[in-house]
């Protein structure tokens, strides 16, 4: 893999500080009880695990359908982690789609938020092993 | 209830051959089909009850599973947006009718192929490269 440029790393490393960022609003928000504003942020939180993550690597997508190519990618790649990262993309995505339509159960709502919290702690270590 | 255990494969192909061809509503109908053929046959082989409540066959499974993930629940889901993206065409709005197909496709695969089918392997369409 060829090492990307300044630009690339200086954006992953912005994106990184955003994951937390967003995640850390997203804790708050809930513990408030603003589930959609919420959700909301966990969902941006994992958009910008992927942006980290692919900067790293020297990819900038900028449309959310390409992110996804890019996470198919890495799924490929991490076939121990398959099951989770595309489950909990997909639990973000659910969060996305609650915040406009309000469309999920508390205990729905509970399931998706943990499984993308395990996306983002994926995502984490797969940008840390990029490092090392 | 009888199962027809080669169902689910049947209509994965066929969601495959309608996915060829850019008809991605039909395509996402079978597909969605397919995963609810695919909770009976994984039901039966578990020796869960089957109903129409495929919500509680999810929570079973994954209780079963034991892991503390939401994997059958998730995936149950997502056969429930291929269905209203067929309806509706709702699910283009999110940008999420390929990662629909490609990790439904994979969850289905992946499955069968647990439960001892002999599952052909995926056309090109369906795997992911890099844009």
């Amino acid at each position: 893999m060829t090492q990307p440029d300044g630009e690339y790393v200086r954006r992953a490393e912005w994106h990184l500080s955003m994951v937390g960022v967003y995640r850390a609003d997203a804790n708050l928000l809930l513990q408030r009880g603003s589930l959609h504003s919420a959700g909301t942020l966990l969902y941006e939180s994992t958009k910008q695990c992927l942006n980290a993550v692919t900067n790293k690597r020297g990819h900038n997508p900028v449309y959310t359908r390409q992110k996804m190519r890019y996470l198919g990618v890495i799924v490929n790649q991490r076939l121990d982690s398959q099951s989770v990262l595309e489950d909990g993309w997909q639990a973000a995505l659910k969060l996305h789609i609650h915040a406009d339509r309000g469309n999920l159960a508390d205990d729905a709502f509970e399931s998706n938020w943990r499984d993308a919290q395990m996306f983002i702690d994926n995502m984490l270590e797969i940008y840390a092993e990029e490092e090392s | 209830m009888t199962i027809q255990t080669a169902a689910p494969l049947e209509l994965l192909q066929a969601a495959e051959r309608e996915y060829e061809v850019d008809n991605d509503r039909e395509s996402a109908r079978l597909l969605a089909e397919a995963t609810t053929a695919l909770f009976d046959m994984l039901a039966e082989s578990r020796g869960i009850s089957l109903s129409d409540d495929y919500s509680a066959m999810a929570r079973e499974l994954d209780k079963r599973a034991g892991n503390g993930r939401h994997h059958y629940v998730i995936r149950l889901g997502a056969g429930e947006h291929l269905l209203e993206h067929a309806e509706t065409g709702g699910m283009e709005d999110y940008g999420m009718v390929e990662w629909l197909h490609i990790t439904q496709g994979g969850f289905i695969r992946d499955t069968l192929r647990e439960l001892g089918v002999d599952v052909p392997p995926a056309p090109a369409k369906w795997r992911w490269t890099y844009p």
